[in-house]
């Protein structure tokens, strides 16, 4: 057996990593006395992982990518210097297709300032801005939102439903398995971007139906991606490319579940929870799912990647995100006309898709590293030996 | 070391040391191993897990695979009497005739050694052919029904047709016997033999073994943990623990007058089906991690007669004609008592 | 089989040793498992073949066999983790087939079984304490204070509180074992399934853990249904043996008496083909050799199942299967040489 409290080689970063869990585990101790002694082994594995992660470059480089790219997308919309469908070439004519670091003049009592509120004065388009007057940093920083929000609520639904799915059909095995294997054949089989195609024409005014009936549900979705209310109806249109990526997403998850539960459910800690009367629900969410979380959460990370990938894509076929939502794809669809002269509407967004997808795969690929129990053990003793 | 063995060697081993490099950090694997064995007598090497019986065997031909290391030590071979070969300053060409022909190797799993996409009848000739004893596959194949015939395999004609998974493991087990004593080898290794099956066949398999040294004039080495086969098979025994011989003694003295605290314990552990034991007597303690292991004497966090001086290496004593054991206790200037 | 049929063969059963009463009851039981082939059932693997057998309270059965003898899904069946093809079987004499669901439940408590690969029958994602736990969760038990309850539990298996919250990864087999065997005690069961409990653990080990069974069934006075191959392991813990071949009892009785006057060819063949632990034994002992590899429970032969291997075959032997009789008081066996 190990030795407890034998000495690792920490780094910076280590130890930033024990800060930060040994204060979320004093809390927590807070709120429930006595859990940390329970379990302090757990405490140490999580460390260990965190650790394990620290020493791979690229992972450190996802990580920072996908920080930045979250804190960009919650606190964009309110630190753009204008809004996502500010046309300033009402304030003034420069604007118009403005190229990186122009500036722009808005005066005393002009439209600008009495009816959009602009405070008169000099402003700089660091990033140009588009053929409306639209300033490009601030659609960049709200259409992160949008590919976060977007992502978000993809993630949120097509891979619970395919591991819940896979779940069932690997450990029941029998006719539940092949029912619904055949059925992720089915959904398999439809190609992804046509059947995102498909649903986005004719989605979008049955859920616009469906968000206007509910109050409630329109309120939350324009907060959530931080729109004005008289854009509920392009909002329908995103809506209904999450409802579509839901239906494609979730197949990949059934299957790769399923794999994994069918072998998981061979284990003899399997057969000795059944001896010991565990009901199924118990053995599927302690024994098998938790045995079989690694792979699925490299999964979930590159899918997120993927997923804004996705959408933005479709955007740029001019589905998903209708004007004058601000989302990095639909700005490349409206600026490609004006290729290569107002080059900035192009560069600047796809640059963003590139990084934060980068940023997605970095970190999945490093947590690949991590979870295989074979590569782990070579990084372990690497933090362990300080090599 | 040298004790009158007054017999004819025909393979010697002198302080090996190997080393593996793992990630985790160097395991001393074997530290310091030294013995002799007789052309023509079966020579055991006994222990438990981790114990380097599997390392020292493969080290006798160099087949330590990485991240091992021979660190140090010689092994000498004895073709034929008076024909010395250096095992450790050959070059890879060479002990690679050696290895499978002179000194050819039966493992555990009979079913890892052999290739699903192939016959048996393959296997042996593709061996043979290896090793220029025969000029053809088909001349190969001819050869195989014979070997399968001397390993009193039931129907050869039909056996050496057949693929892996047709044969049980009794029959994969003789079909590997097979393989090793096509070439004709001098030593023949086997490592835990019949773990993989069962009693009955284990059985078949022993006598086997027992017949083919004699009409093969074979020398055997088998490694095992099983007492039982020990006392059945073996003429001399070296018991191992934790990458040094603890004892080396005649099957009969090695039971009868086991001298090492862990050849002692290790036999009061093991029962016997014959007799009604009230207690089995266990060892406290487990193995030792052998990335660290314990100063001086291997054993001594797990022995009854621990003492000061065993935090020193102790040297080996010889308490017998043909018996030596490395334990302080027999170091003193007044004999031991027997039992 | 009519019920009433079974009735009367469980009568006759529950006199199987005298002086006991028992607490298990197997009947004519018998599992067949289907052989698929692309649309229909090609044959069945007769696993379990019309087996019946009692297991006496407070004392424990030792079921031998190699592999395919069917023993390992005895010990299945019994716990319910398998259902028979027909057959029934008793607890405390009462049809566990017919148990409602908080019956159910109750033998779930009271039953529980010791698997043999302790690297695998611990959930690698639960620390001791949830393992040891959540059978208590599962059965709403109330044992107070829970931490007292588990630390009470490793004591008595040799732990201590350091292990409590720790993963299995950090524990080597044994404790792995003793984790395992804490598990089980956890419900207070009265009967316990070991499925081959230290065949994986080394020499040393072993002894520890088959010590601290027998400690743990005076102590709670547990029935213990002891599933192995190896015999010197199954008498050191039996106080009665089945002797399994080919899915059928051949041989039933109390330990002496099977191991000193073996009556079924098969165990005497049996006896005789382990190891035993004494050269002076092994090299003057008498052997029973059988010829042949066992053949495979799909399609067993006629009459009784050891016939072809059998060195003692009359021409009966192979037309009619032998049943189970009383050849002395409490020792039974299967065998046309008994008439």
């Amino acid at each position: 057996m190990e030795e407890r409290g034998e000495v690792y080689e920490k780094k910076l970063l280590d130890r930033i990593v024990d800060i930060v869990v040994d204060r979320v585990a004093s809390v927590l101790e807070i709120v429930r006395p006595g859990w940390r002694t329970r379990n302090e082994a757990r405490i140490e594995e999580f460390k260990l992982t965190l650790y394990a992660f620290n020493r791979s470059p690229p992972g450190l480089l996802g990580v920072t990518l996908v920080t930045l790219f979250v804190i960009v997308a919650v606190l964009g919309p309110y630190i753009a210097p204008f809004s996502y469908d500010m046309p300033l070439v009402l304030c003034d004519q420069n604007a118009y297709l403005a190229s990186p670091g122009k500036v722009i003049t808005v005066r005393e009592g002009s439209l600008c300032h009495q009816v959009y509120g602009i405070k008169p004065g000099n402003y700089t388009l660091i990033l140009g801005a588009d053929d409306y007057g639209r300033d490009l940093l601030s659609r960049i920083l709200y259409g992160a939102r949008t590919s976060l929000v977007v992502a978000i609520l993809v993630m949120l639904v097509g891979p619970l439903i395919g591991i819940l799915l896979g779940l069932v059909a690997g450990y029941r095995g029998g006719y539940v398995d092949e029912f619904l294997m055949r059925l992720t054949d089915v959904f398999i089989a439809f190609p992804g971007l046509i059947l995102a195609i498909a649903f986005s024409a004719v989605l979008p005014d049955r859920i616009a139906g469906v968000v206007e009936g509910y109050p409630i549900v329109s309120r939350i979705l324009l907060t959530l991606f931080s729109l004005k209310p008289e854009h509920v109806g392009p909002l329908a249109n995103l809506v209904s490319v999450i409802v579509a990526l839901w239906i494609v997403w979730w197949p990949g998850y059934a299957r790769l579940v399923r794999g994994m539960a069918l072998s998981a459910r061979e284990n003899v800690y399997v057969e000795a929870a059944r001896a010991i009367g565990v009901p199924t629900h118990w053995i599927l969410l302690r024994h098998i799912l938790p045995n079989i979380s690694g792979p699925i959460l490299v999964f979930l990370t590159l899918d997120f990647g993927a997923v804004i990938l996705v959408e933005a894509s479709l955007s740029f076929l001019g589905l998903g995100a209708v004007p004058p939502i601000a989302d990095w794809g639909r700005i490349v669809y409206d600026g490609a006309e004006y290729f290569p002269r107002a080059w900035w509407l192009v560069f600047f967004p796809g640059l963003m898709t590139l990084l934060v997808v980068l940023g997605f795969n970095l970190v999945g690929d490093t947590l690949r590293d991590v979870f295989d129990p074979r590569t782990r053990r070579r990084i372990e003793f690497k933090v362990k030996r300080g090599r | 070391m040298s004790l009158s063995l007054e017999c004819d060697p025909i393979i010697e081993v002198r302080d090996l040391y190997v080393n593996f490099y793992t990630y985790a950090g160097v395991v001393k694997a074997i530290d310091g191993v030294s013995f002799t064995i007789c052309r023509g007598e079966t020579y055991c090497l006994v222990g438990e897990t981790g114990c380097g019986k599997t390392v020292t065997a493969k080290a006798l031909t160099r087949a330590i695979p990485s991240p091992g290391r021979i660190e140090k030590g010689e092994v000498i071979f004895y073709p034929e009497p008076g024909k010395s070969v250096n095992i450790m300053e050959l070059s890879d060409e060479e002990i690679r005739r050696i290895r499978g022909k002179m000194i050819s190797y039966i493992f555990q799993d009979p079913s890892s050694a052999l290739d699903p996409l192939y016959t048996l009848g393959h296997h042996i000739s593709e061996t043979m052919l290896a090793h220029k004893l025969v000029r053809s596959m088909r001349d190969g194949i001819r050869e195989a029904v014979r070997v399968l015939k001397r390993v009193l395999m039931p129907d050869p004609e039909e056996r050496v047709k057949s693929y892996p998974h047709e044969l049980s493991g009794g029959m994969k087990q003789r079909g590997v016997v097979g393989i090793s004593l096509s070439t004709k080898p001098k030593i023949l290794i086997a490592d835990e033999p019949t773990t993989a099956v069962d009693v009955t066949i284990q059985a078949q398999l022993m006598s086997l073994l027992k017949d083919l040294k004699s009409s093969e004039g074979l020398t055997l080495i088998l490694i095992t943990h099983n007492m039982g086969l020990v006392a059945e098979m073996c003429d001399r025994v070296a018991v191992m623990y934790a990458g040094r011989i603890v004892e080396e003694a005649p099957v009969l003295d090695i039971f009868k007058n086991p001298r090492h605290p862990y050849t002692r314990a290790l036999l009061k552990a093991v029962p016997n089906p014959l007799s009604k034991i009230h207690r089995l007597e266990s060892i406290p303690g487990t193995i030792p991690d052998l990335i660290k292991p314990p100063k001086g004497c291997r054993f001594h966090p797990r022995c009854p007669y621990f003492n000061e001086i065993c935090l020193k290496k102790p040297p080996e004593f010889k308490v017998g004609a043909k018996h030596r054991v490395a334990c302080w206790l027999y170091g003193g200037v007044e004999s031991v008592n027997e039992g | 089989m009519k019920d009433e049929e079974l009735e009367a063969e469980r009568l006759k059963l529950r006199n199987m040793f005298p002086g006991e009463t028992p607490l298990v009851e197997v009947v004519r039981l018998k599992k067949y498992f289907p052989l698929r082939g692309l649309i229909f059932t090609r044959g069945y693997v007769k696993a379990v073949d019309d087996v019946s057998f009692i297991i006496p309270k407070g004392k424990t059965l030792g079921l031998v066999g190699e592999s395919g003898s069917g023993k390992t899904t005895v010990g299945r069946l019994i716990l319910k983790l398998i259902e028979p093809t027909s057959g029934k079987i008793y607890y405390d004499g009462i049809d566990v087939a017919r148990l409602s669901r908080g019956l159910l439940n109750q033998f779930r408590r009271k039953a529980q079984i010791i698997f043999q690969d302790p690297y695998m029958s611990l959930n690698p994602r639960m620390t001791v304490f949830d393992i040891i736990m959540e059978p208590v969760k599962v059965h709403k038990l109330n044992v107070g204070d829970p931490q007292r309850y588990v630390l009470n539990l490793l004591y008595q298996v040799g732990l201590n509180e350091t292990h409590m919250f720790r993963y299995p990864h950090e524990f080597s087999g044994g404790q792995r074992q003793r984790i395992a065997i804490a598990r089980a005690l956890a419900l207070n069961p009265e009967f316990m399934v070991l499925d081959e409990p230290t065949s994986m653990l080394d020499v040393s080990v072993q002894a520890q853990i088959l010590n601290l069974l027998k400690e743990l069934q005076s102590s709670y006075n547990l029935t213990f249904l002891f599933i192995s191959h190896d015999l010197g392991v199954v008498r050191y813990m039996s106080d009665y043996i089945a002797v399994m071949y080919l899915g059928k009892i051949v041989e039933i009785g109390k330990a002496d008496d099977v191991f000193e006057k073996p009556l079924h060819p098969y165990t005497k063949a049996l006896l005789s083909a382990i190891p035993i632990p004494d050269p002076e034994i092994a090299k003057s002992r008498v052997r029973i050799t059988i010829k042949g590899e066992p053949p495979s429970p799909v399609n067993p032969p006629k009459g009784c199942r050891f016939n072809p291997r059998c060195p003692f075959y009359m021409s009966r032997c192979s037309l009619e299967e032998p049943p189970l009789v009383e050849i002395e008081k409490g020792h039974w066996t299967s065998c046309w040489l008994y008439g």
